[in-house]
């Protein structure tokens, strides 16, 4: 780094009234509806058993009774994606005076040094929470996720499940049958997903809402307000839905739909911003009956230090780590993580590209 | 058990798993030997399965072969490869209690199929209860996950 003028100009000739650090927090809605588990293991297992609807039969009294059977069921093990975000506090840092740091050492810049270090942590992890935002988006929309070698995870969802009728009656124009739509993937949800819920929560872009509004159904039929609406009903698992917004519902056959509107973007490894959701689907799923998994792997970590130290493997959201590096003169802090999402009732999600 | 691997790559497997029994209550059984010829057979299990009558060996019923496979015996109770130029000895059950579901032929045959010397045939499922065999129906409850 060369010297500066304003270095130059040291600090009986400066006063910096105020620092505004921005830190852009990750959205968490969709996420929000994923139930966080932990566990030491790195493959994360977990059974499911389907059941269908078959009724009794009635039979002459006297022989033996219907022989029923359980015998049928799958095994899935997933090893989560790994997340390592690192940074360094090096020693030479000591000679840049970065942002809003005093060149005096003393208390209160040590305490800014650790507070500057807790906010370094809390930016690279948002870091994982919008990974996680996305995993959550992927499987909501397509159920698959793509790792960045190019693997992924397919949760296998029916291809009924994930329909596209923007070519053939697209929601941009007024006289397509959206209520024949919804009816549709609701019939899925019940016949395939076998959950009677009669209440549906929507996701959608605002291209997609807008688009809605201009139809034919909307002006004729659709509910559209927020009154009455209790937000204790809605069956989402607890959490802070920022990113979204409840728009409203409409009553759609003999069923209800609330529609959250969510246009979240983040931005990728090139540099581009890009929307978790793709912009011309909804997501529809019952309020009730839906259980979605984000499972944490665990990750390597090492305990003790010098000759005590020792590898293990933790378990949670996020595990710290931080250690020296001599060569680099350097103290590096790091946060792990293995989230995968689960769509565990995965017939029970419905998505709909409705626009071009 | 079965077990029947949908997908399996780096990062994710997914098994679909049946645990349902063959053989559930007073079986009986026999032995045999089964030769293989010119190529491998599969001795899955719940396989219907005849005798040659020259031989004396066991084989696969096939309803339109008359070398003597015409006539059922029993129903394999595991699945074994015979490698083809060898001889491996078989367990079948040919009495008891055993679920109509788990029965299987080489072929397109069927419990329905007819079976024996011509003029005098009868279906094969009928064969079977004459054996000794209480083919029992039932209902399934459960079903496997999309994979």
């Amino acid at each position: 780094m060369s010297i500066t003028q304003e270095q130059l100009r040291g600090l009986v000739t400066k006063t910096y009234l105020k620092k505004y650090d921005e830190i852009v927090g990750a959205p968490s809605f969709l996420q929000s509806m994923f139930v966080k588990t932990f566990s030491v293991a790195k493959e994360i297992h977990f059974e499911v058993r389907r059941g269908n609807e078959t009724i009794s039969v009635d039979i002459s009294r006297g022989v033996e009774g219907t022989r029923n059977t359980f015998s049928k069921s799958s095994e899935k093990a997933i090893i989560p994606p790994y997340y390592n975000e690192t940074f360094e506090s090096t020693a030479l840092e000591g000679y840049n005076r970065v942002f809003g740091e005093s060149a005096e050492v003393n208390g209160t810049n040590m305490g800014n040094l650790a507070s500057n270090i807790a906010y370094k942590y809390l930016t690279v992890e948002d870091k994982v929470r919008r990974a996680r935002e996305l995993q959550a988006a992927n499987v909501l929309e397509d159920g698959i996720l793509t790792l960045s070698d190019g693997t992924i995870i397919d949760y296998k969802r029916k291809a009924n499940s994930k329909r596209d009728t923007s070519g053939s009656a697209p929601w941009s124009t007024a006289a397509s049958d959206v209520a024949a739509q919804i009816l549709q993937d609701i019939e899925f949800i019940r016949t395939e997903g076998k959950n009677g819920a009669k209440t549906f929560n929507m996701i959608a872009s605002t291209k997609v809402i807008l688009a809605l509004q201009g139809t034919t159904f909307f002006t004729n039929k659709a509910n559209f307000n927020t009154d009455n609406v209790n937000l204790v009903d809605f069956g989402f698992p607890n959490g802070t839905p920022y990113g979204a917004t409840l728009v409203g519902k409409f009553v759609v056959g003999t069923n209800i739909v609330f529609i959250w509107g969510y246009d979240e973007t983040y931005t990728n490894a090139a540099g581009a911003t890009v929307k978790y959701l793709d912009e011309t689907k909804y997501i529809l799923m019952p309020t009730t009956g839906v259980r979605l998994e984000m499972a944490h792997g665990g990750v390597p970590a090492v305990t003790g230090s010098g000759d005590n130290a020792m590898p293990v493997i933790k378990k949670g959201e996020f595990v710290r780590m931080d250690y020296m590096d001599f060569r680099k003169k350097a103290r590096v802090f790091e946060t792990s993580s293995a989230p995968v999402a689960i769509p565990v009732t995965v017939d029970m999600i419905v998505t709909r590209k409705v626009l071009v | 058990m079965p077990q029947t691997v949908k997908v399996s790559n780096s990062n994710q497997i997914f098994v679909d798993n049946d645990i349902s029994q063959l053989l559930l209550g007073n079986n009986r059984f026999i032995k045999g030997d089964v030769t293989a010829s010119g190529a491998d057979v599969e001795m899955v299990e719940g396989l219907v399965v005849s005798r040659i009558g020259a031989t004396g060996k066991l084989k696969p019923f096939v309803a339109t072969v008359v070398d003597g496979t015409e006539y059922i015996v029993g129903v394999a109770i595991r699945t074994i490869s015979v490698l083809d130029g060898t001889t491996v000895s078989v367990d079948l059950v040919n009495g008891g209690r055993i679920p109509e579901s788990k029965i299987n032929f080489l072929g397109a045959e069927t419990l329905a199929t007819l079976a024996g010397v011509t003029g005098s045939q009868r279906m094969v499922k009928d064969i079977l209860e004459d054996l000794g065999l209480d083919l029992l129906g039932g209902v399934e409850l459960t079903e496997v996950d999309n994979s």
